[in-house]
C-alpha cells in the first residue's frame, strides 16, 4: 500500500507529460478556428491574439449545409458501425474458437481486407454500383464501408477472443451450450471493451471518411459532413479557420460518442473482474 | 498462401476476359456520340417548339469551388428559373472535379454542363463527349461580349470550332511593397534584366528579392513559363503545349529560364529556408514587409488587401521593353456541354450560360475580386486600388497558357523535379532533359 | 457430439462456423474482392480513367520493376515500418498501463486526451504540423532560437534528410492514441487476481510490467504489431498532405506513388499494377507474421 502511494505522483506526472505533448496540438487546432484569415495574413497563424472568432462556427455550420449533411452522416454512420459490430463479432469468434474447412483461406481473405488500398478499388467500385443501381445512394457507402472494415474489426475481436481462458468456453459446451449461446451469453460481456473500442473506432473511420462518399455521392441532399469542407476551399486557396471550426465540428460527435461509451469501457472492466 | 494468390490471378484474368462491365461504358459513349447533333431521344419535343414549362434536371460540375462561387453560382440558378420555372440545376460541384468527370462520363450518365479547364476539356473531346456549339457561341453574341480571343483560347486545337466558352480570366501577376520600392528607388520593370537588378538592390539593401512557397514552387514556376513564353515563338510554344512537337527553341527556353531561377537561387534572391514554407504562407511572410515582390494569382488578391502594407500589381516582364510581353494568363475555365443533351436542354442549358454574359450579372464576380473575360464596363464599380492595378497591368499584355497544363500529372512533375534541380541534384539542362523525356512519355 | 473433443486443434469442422462467417463473405466477396479482380485486369493494361481501355499485358509491370520512384518509396516504407512498429506501441502500453494499472484517478479524462489526436482529421492536423515545422514562422524555429541553436534551423519539410523524420514524428502523435485505447482494452481484461498475487510476493510495479502486464497482452500486441505493420505500407493521408511526397522525391510511400499515377496522371493502369503488387506484398509478409504469431501460440 505504501509502495503505490510512493509512485503516484510520479505516475502522474508522466501522464502529465504526455498529456500536454498530446494536447498542445490540438489547443492550436482549436485557437486556429477562432481567427480570420485576414488576422492570419497580416499577424501569422498565432499572432496578435485579440479576439476570438466564434462565430466562425456558426458561418462554418450554415455555409457548409451542415444540418443536412449531419443527418446523413448520423444514417451512414449508424449502419456502418452496426454491421461491422455484429459481424466482426460472430466471424472473430469462428475464427478465434470454431474449426471449419476454409479456415485458412477465410484467414487469408481477412487478412487481405486489412491490406488492400482503399483508394484503388474504389474506381471498379463505382461503376459495380452503377450496374447495381446503388448509385446516389446511402448504401452505395455503407455497403463498402461495412465490407472493407469487417477484417479490422475481426482481426481486433478474434484477438481478444483468442485470449479468453479456453476453460470458460469448455465449461460451457459441457453445459450443452450452443455455439450462439457461448457467444451471447459468455464471450461478449468478456470482450466487451474490445467491442466498445471496435465502436469507438469505426464510428470515427466512418464518420470522418472522405474518399467512398466523394465517389459514391453526387446530390447535395445525400453528402456527408467531410464532404462539406470542400465549400471552405477555393481555387488555390484554402479558408483556414473556416476549416479548422468545420473539421472541428465534425470531431464534436466522436468526442461525444467517446465519452458516452467510455464508462462502459471501464464498467466492463469491472464486470469481467468480479466474475474473476 | 502463394498457391491463392496464383489462383486468383489466373482467375482474374479469366474474369477479365469475361468482364465487360469496364467497357461498355465508354465502347457505348463512343458509338453514341457522333449520333449526338441529330438525336432526339426522350424528350417529346418538336424541332422548333421550345418549351419553357418543361421540367428536367440539368447537373453542374464545375472547378469553381468555395462559398463565394458557390454562392455567385447560386445567383445564377436563381435567374435562370425566372425564365425556366420548372428546370431544376443542381450544382454537384465538389473537390476533386476532373476524377468526378471521368468516372461519370464514362460510365455513361455524364453531367450536362460543365465547366472545365483547358486539360479537362481535352480529355473529354477524346472521348467525344461535348457539344459542338459553335454556331450557338455566334447566334448569341458571346464572342463580341468578350475580350478577344478567350473563348477560342481553350478551343485552338479544333480551328473554326467552339466547344466551349469562357467568362473568367486567371493572370499571374507581381504584388509588390510599393514602399521598398520608393526606398530602393526602382520602378515597375520592364524586361527580365531590369526584374533582377530590383532583386540584387532588394536583397543588397537586407530585404527579401521574391518568396516562393516550398511545397508547390508555384511562384518559381510561373517565372519559368513566363520566360518560356517570351523566349521562344509563340507558335512553336503552342505546338509544345499541343503534346505535337518540341522544339529546340522551345528546349533552350526552358534552359534560359532555368539558368535564371538557378541564378536567382544562388544570389540569395529567395528567403532562407523557403524550402520549408508552404505556399499558402506566402501572403504572410509578404506582409512583414520584408519582401520586395512576389509572384501570384488574382485569387490572392483578397490576401493581399488585408496585408496592411502599400501593395501593388505588375506583370512580369518579358525580355523585351518594346514588345507586350506573353504572360502566363489562360481562361479561369470554360462552359460545355455533354453532347448527349436534347434540343430543349440544350437551350435550356445556353440559357443558363447565356446569363455569365450579361453585364449585371458578372459583375458580381468582379465585385468578388475575379477577372473578367467579359467586355463589361466596370468603371463604376467600387473595387480595391489593387484589383484596379491588376486589370490595368493586364490590359495590353498577350495570353499565354500555364504550361504546366500540357498534360495530366505535369505540374506535378515539374515541382519535384524543380525542387531536385534547387537541392543541387540537376543543372538547369539536366533537369529540361528529364522533363523533356515525362514530355515525350504517352 | 460437440462438446465431447476437448482439444483445440482438432480438424472437426463446426457447420455454425458457416453461418457465422457468411455474412463476411458476401459482402466482402462483392464489395472487395469483385472490385480486385477488376483492379487486376486493369493492371494488365493502359487507362486514362476516361475512354478505352488498352490491353498491354506485362508493360505495368515490367515498368514497375524499373521504376525509381518505386524503389525509392519501398525504403521510405519499411523506414516507416521500423518506427511504427515500435515507437507507438511500446508508448501505447506504457501509458496504458499507466492509466489502468495505478490506480490513479481521473484516468478517463487523461485518456481522452491521449486519444484527441485521431479524431482531428488529417487536413487539420496537418495544418497545425505544418505550422510546427515552418521554419520562419514556427514555434520549433522560435525555440530553438530561444536555446541558441539557431544555426540547426532547417526547413524540416524541405529538407530531403529531415523530410521522413519530421514526418514520422508527427504519425507517432498521430498513432499512439489508438495503441492506448487498443491496450487499455487488453489490460482491462486481465485477471485483478494475478497483480495481487504478485504484489503480496513483494514485486514492484517494474516487475509487475515486465511479468504479468507484457505476456498477458500478448496477441494484443501482436495484433497492434500487425496492424502497425500493415498500416506502414499503407500509409497515404500524413503524406499526401503535408509533403505529397516531396521535396524531391524524398518524402515517397508506395501508396502516394499509386496515387499520383492513377490519379493525377490519369495512369489508372499503371496505378492499378502499383496496388496490386503492394497488396501481394503486404499479403506475404502479413502471413508470415501471422504463421509466427500462430507458432507462439502452439508454444
Amino acid at each position: 500500500m505504501r509502495k503505490k502511494k510512493n509512485l503516484k505522483p510520479a505516475v502522474y506526472a508522466a501522464l502529465v507529460f504526455c498529456c500536454l505533448c498530446t494536447l498542445v496540438p490540438c489547443v492550436l487546432i482549436v485557437i486556429t478556428s477562432l481567427r480570420t484569415t485576414g488576422e492570419i495574413v497580416r499577424d501569422g497563424l498565432f499572432g496578435n491574439i485579440t479576439t476570438l472568432h466564434w462565430e466562425n462556427y456558426i458561418e462554418a455550420w450554415k455555409v457548409g449545409h451542415f444540418s443536412t449533411y449531419f443527418l446523413n452522416s448520423i444514417f451512414i454512420t449508424f449502419f456502418s458501425v452496426l454491421g461491422v459490430l455484429l459481424f466482426s463479432l460472430i466471424g472473430a469468434y469462428a475464427m478465434a474458437v470454431l474449426n471449419f474447412k476454409g479456415k485458412g483461406i477465410y484467414k487469408t481473405l481477412i487478412v487481405m481486407g486489412l491490406v488492400i488500398p482503399c483508394e484503388i478499388i474504389v474506381i471498379p467500385l463505382f461503376y459495380d454500383m452503377q450496374s447495381m443501381g446503388l448509385m446516389d445512394t446511402h448504401w452505395a457507402v455503407i455497403l463498402p464501408t461495412v465490407a472493407m472494415n469487417i477484417p479490422f474489426g475481426t482481426f481486433l475481436l478474434s484477438g481478444f477472443i483468442k485470449d479468453i481462458p479456453k476453460s470458460l468456453l469448455e465449461s460451457a459446451r459441457m453445459d450443452g451450450a450452443s455455439e450462439w449461446r457461448t457467444l451471447w451469453k459468455i464471450v461478449m460481456p468478456i470482450i466487451k471493451p474490445a467491442l466498445i473500442s471496435l465502436l469507438i473506432f469505426i464510428f470515427m473511420w466512418t464518420w470522418n471518411d472522405f474518399m467512398l462518399p466523394n465517389i459514391m455521392i453526387r446530390s447535395q441532399e445525400m453528402r456527408t459532413l467531410p464532404l462539406g469542407l470542400d465549400y471552405f476551399r477555393g481555387k488555390n486557396t484554402q479558408n483556414i479557420p473556416l476549416i479548422a471550426s468545420a473539421s472541428n465540428i465534425i470531431a464534436l460527435p466522436v468526442i461525444i460518442i467517446y465519452l458516452v461509451f467510455q464508462k462502459n469501457l471501464i464498467k466492463g472492466m469491472m464486470v469481467g473482474a468480479v466474475k474473476g | 498462401m502463394k498457391k491463392l494468390a496464383s489462383v486468383l490471378l489466373s482467375v482474374g484474368l479469366v474474369a477479365s476476359m469475361l468482364t465487360g462491365c469496364l467497357s461498355t461504358g465508354s465502347s457505348s459513349k463512343d458509338t453514341q456520340a457522333p449520333a449526338a447533333d441529330t438525336q432526339a431521344s426522350g424528350e417529346t419535343t418538336g424541332s422548333d417548339e421550345i418549351d419553357y414549362n418543361a421540367s428536367f434536371e440539368l447537373r453542374l460540375m464545375t472547378s469553381l469551388t468555395g462559398d463565394v462561387r458557390s454562392g455567385l453560382i447560386d445567383d445564377a440558378i436563381a435567374i435562370f428559373n425566372e425564365k425556366w420555372p420548372n428546370v431544376k440545376i443542381v450544382n454537384e460541384t465538389t473537390g476533386d472535379y476532373s476524377q468526378k468527370f471521368k468516372l461519370s462520363f464514362s460510365s455513361g450518365d455524364g453531367y450536362e454542363i460543365v465547366y472545365v479547364d483547358d486539360l479537362n476539356q481535352q480529355t473529354l473531346m477524346e472521348g467525344n463527349y461535348l457539344m459542338d456549339i459553335t454556331e450557338d457561341i455566334k447566334a448569341r453574341g458571346w464572342l463580341d461580349n468578350t475580350i478577344e480571343g478567350t473563348i477560342e483560347f481553350n478551343n485552338l486545337r479544333t480551328p473554326g470550332k467552339l466547344y466551349s466558352a469562357a467568362f473568367l480570366m486567371a493572370p499571374v501577376v507581381v504584388y509588390y511593397n510599393k514602399d521598398i520600392f520608393t526606398e530602393l528607388g526602382v520602378e515597375i520593370p520592364k524586361t527580365i534584366d531590369e526584374f533582377e537588378e530590383i532583386l540584387q538592390k532588394a536583397t543588397d539593401a537586407g530585404y527579401i528579392g521574391t518568396e516562393c512557397g516550398g511545397d508547390a514552387y508555384h511562384q518559381i514556376l510561373w517565372a519559368v513559363e513566363g520566360m518560356v513564353l517570351n523566349g521562344a515563338p509563340k507558335d512553336e510554344v503552342d505546338k509544345w503545349y499541343y503534346g505535337e512537337e518540341s522544339t529546340e527553341n522551345v528546349k533552350n527556353a526552358f534552359v534560359t529560364a532555368y539558368e535564371h531561377i538557378q541564378k536567382w537561387y544562388e544570389n540569395g534572391y529567395f528567403r532562407e529556408n523557403f524550402e520549408g514554407t508552404k505556399i499558402d504562407d506566402i501572403p504572410t511572410l509578404f506582409s512583414q514587409g520584408k519582401t520586395a515582390m512576389t509572384l501570384g494569382g488574382d485569387w490572392d488578391l483578397g490576401n493581399y488587401n488585408a496585408s496592411g502594407l502599400n501593395v501593388g500589381a505588375f506583370v512580369f516582364p518579358g525580355f523585351d521593353a518594346n514588345e507586350n510581353p506573353y504572360i502566363v494568363n489562360a481562361t479561369d475555365g470554360a462552359w460545355a456541354l455533354n453532347a448527349d443533351l436534347n434540343p430543349t436542354e440544350k437551350e435550356a442549358a445556353l440559357d443558363f450560360i447565356d446569363i455569365f454574359y450579361q453585364d449585371e450579372y458578372v459583375k458580381k464576380w468582379y465585385e468578388n475580386g475575379f477577372t473578367l473575360a467579359t467586355l463589361t464596363d466596370v468603371s463604376g464599380i467600387e473595387t480595391t486600388q489593387l484589383q484596379k492595378d491588376i486589370a490595368e497591368a493586364t490590359k495590353d499584355t498577350k495570353m499565354g497558357f500555364y504550361l504546366d497544363n500540357v498534360k495530366s500529372g505535369y505540374l506535378d512533375y515539374l515541382i519535384k523535379e524543380t525542387q531536385l534541380m534547387i537541392q543541387g541534384k540537376y543543372t538547369p539542362e539536366q533537369l529540361v532533359d528529364s522533363l523533356e523525356a515525362e514530355w515525350n512519355n504517352k | 457430439m460437440d462438446g465431447i473433443e476437448i482439444n483445440r486443434k482438432k480438424k472437426k469442422t463446426n457447420p455454425v462456423a458457416y453461418v457465422f462467417v457468411l455474412p463476411t463473405i458476401v459482402l466482402f466477396g462483392i464489395f472487395v474482392i469483385w472490385p480486385l479482380i477488376q483492379t487486376v485486369y486493369l493492371s494488365f493494361s493502359d487507362w486514362s480513367g476516361i475512354g478505352a481501355i488498352e490491353f498491354i499485358g506485362f508493360g505495368n509491370y515490367l515498368e514497375f520493376f524499373k521504376d525509381p520512384q518505386v524503389w525509392q518509396s519501398f525504403k521510405n516504407n519499411v523506414l516507416w515500418m521500423v518506427v511504427s512498429c515500435t515507437v507507438p506501441i511500446i508508448i501505447g502500453l506504457f501509458q496504458a498501463s499507466l492509466l489502468v494499472n495505478s490506480g490513479i484517478r481521473h484516468s478517463k479524462v487523461f485518456q481522452l486526451i491521449l486519444f484527441l489526436p485521431q479524431v482531428f482529421s488529417s487536413v487539420v492536423a496537418a495544418v497545425i504540423w505544418s505550422w510546427i515545422y515552418n521554419p520562419i514562422l514556427g514555434p520549433l524555429s522560435s525555440v530553438m532560437e530561444a536555446l541558441g541553436l539557431e544555426k540547426w534551423i532547417m526547413p524540416w519539410l524541405g529538407n530531403e534528410n529531415t523530410v521522413m523524420i519530421a514526418l514520422l514524428i508527427m504519425s507517432i502523435w498521430c498513432g499512439y492514441g489508438f495503441n492506448t485505447v487498443v491496450y487499455s482494452a487488453a489490460i482491462q481484461g486481465i485477471d485483478s487476481d494475478l497483480y495481487e498475487a504478485a504484489t503480496m510476493d513483494g514485486c514492484g510495479p517494474f516487475r509487475k510490467f515486465f511479468s504479468i502486464t507484457i505476456p498477458c497482452v500478448r496477441t494484443t500486441s501482436t495484433t497492434l504489431l500487425m496492424f502497425s505493420l500493415i498500416g506502414s505500407f499503407r500509409v497515404f493521408d500524413i503524406v499526401y498532405q503535408m509533403t505529397k511526397g516531396g521535396p524531391g522525391y524524398s518524402s515517397y510511400v508506395l501508396s502516394y506513388h499509386l496515387y499520383n499515377e492513377a490519379f493525377i496522371k490519369s495512369r489508372v493502369g499503371y496505378g492499378s499494377t502499383i496496388a496490386v503488387i503492394l497488396t501481394i506484398f503486404i499479403l506475404i509478409i502479413s502471413r508470415l507474421f501471422l504463421r509466427v504469431r500462430e507458432g507462439g501460440d502452439e508454444a
